[in-house]
């Protein structure tokens, strides 16, 4: 029972996370602390592993339609896999209070970022230049570092350092994230997994709702007017962060 | 700037698509094995985990390979500090 509850956890943070832009970790580690009383290392250990899943496949069909910027993703990479590798060796040191205070942080930002109307007509997508790549090496390793610590996939700020720094296109932003999350997810997963911290055969079950859930989404994507959804979705966000914070405290 | 090698990028795409799916064929194999033997389950879901978290080192070192082979050295240097990240991690936590 605990298994099938799981795949419909994974397969429901897939499903949102592909129609809403999201990396499924501001899903799935509050549902596995809130819902299953799962301890929150395991469950950021356990989201970590589902986010390179799932990350990585919607990464394989944005690098496949040219949207990715398979390079600026890889040099970013080498200071947020970084972060990630320390954000994830510190998890075990920190006091899982800290860690709940800060993903209720975190969760805000994701509903700040979903709720606030999209700036740029994001015309012109084949033709641009990254700059302040050294702010944007400083703020990937953050991000990584956010990622390690509390299990999600970082794109709320990769996304908003790479089109307000950077300057790249938001269409091309988003493809090169959802590419970067994957590789930042991996190094803290391994911490996760080779530490202990994990059940295997849970997070195996979350992995494959979840990977079946964002492949619905992708699908589903295309005909469904993500609007309505969205706001519903910043309304449960909001909930779910003062709910972690009460737990914090 | 436009947005990557079109070869390296459909080459990445393909490796990573075997793997994950590979991945999660091995994961789905554990969890209906699990009712029945717990051992076999878990050591098949710990493959499948394994193949999960090397899928974006596959990528990483197959554009690599690929961007060298077409003279970009500076994507090859990048990607094997992503790699001495990723044994990093493994030695940290051994």
């Amino acid at each position: 029972m605990l298994i099938l509850s799981l795949i419909a956890t994974g397969l429901f943070a897939g499903l949102l996370g592909s129609l809403l832009g999201l990396g499924g970790g501001v899903i799935i580690v509050p549902a596995l602390t809130l819902i299953f009383n799962m301890p929150v290392t395991e469950a950021v250990g356990t989201s970590l592993t589902a986010i390179v899943a799932v990350s990585t496949i919607a990464a394989a069909d944005f690098l496949k339609s040219g949207r990715a910027d398979l390079e600026l993703g890889m040099t970013l990479e080498t200071a947020s896999a970084s972060g990630a590798l320390i954000g994830g060796t510190l998890a075990g040191f920190i006091s899982p209070r800290y860690v709940y205070i800060l993903f209720s942080l975190i969760l805000f930002l994701a509903a700040y970022n979903m709720a606030r109307p999209k700036r740029g007509s994001d015309i012109d997508s084949s033709d641009y230049y990254p700059v302040n790549k050294g702010l944007g090496l400083t703020f990937s390793f953050f991000a990584g570092n956010l990622s390690g610590l509390l299990g999600v996939g970082g794109g709320v700020i990769k996304v908003p350092l790479m089109t307000g720094i950077m300057k790249v296109p938001m269409k091309i932003a988003t493809a090169t994230s959802s590419y970067m999350i994957g590789i930042t997810a991996a190094p803290a997963a391994i911490v996760y997994l080779l530490g202990g911290h994990l059940d295997i055969i849970k997070t195996s079950a979350l992995i494959i709702g979840a990977f079946a859930g964002s492949r619905l989404g992708a699908a589903l994507s295309y005909k469904i007017n993500t609007l309505a959804l969205r706001l519903l979705f910043v309304a449960l966000i909001l909930y779910t962060s003062v709910r972690m914070i009460l737990k914090g405290i | 700037m436009t947005a990557s090698d079109p070869e390296i990028s459909l080459n990445v795409s393909r490796i990573l698509k075997l793997f994950v799916y590979s991945a999660v064929a091995i994961m789905l194999l554990a969890v209906v094995v699990y009712p029945f033997s717990a051992a076999l389950a878990k050591s098949t879901a710990a493959a499948g985990i394994a193949v999960v978290t090397v899928s974006p080192l596959a990528g990483v070192v197959l554009a690599g390979v690929i961007s060298y082979r077409k003279g970009n050295r500076k994507l090859l240097l990048v990607s094997i500090f992503i790699i001495v990240i990723f044994i990093a991690a493994w030695a940290v936590s051994a």
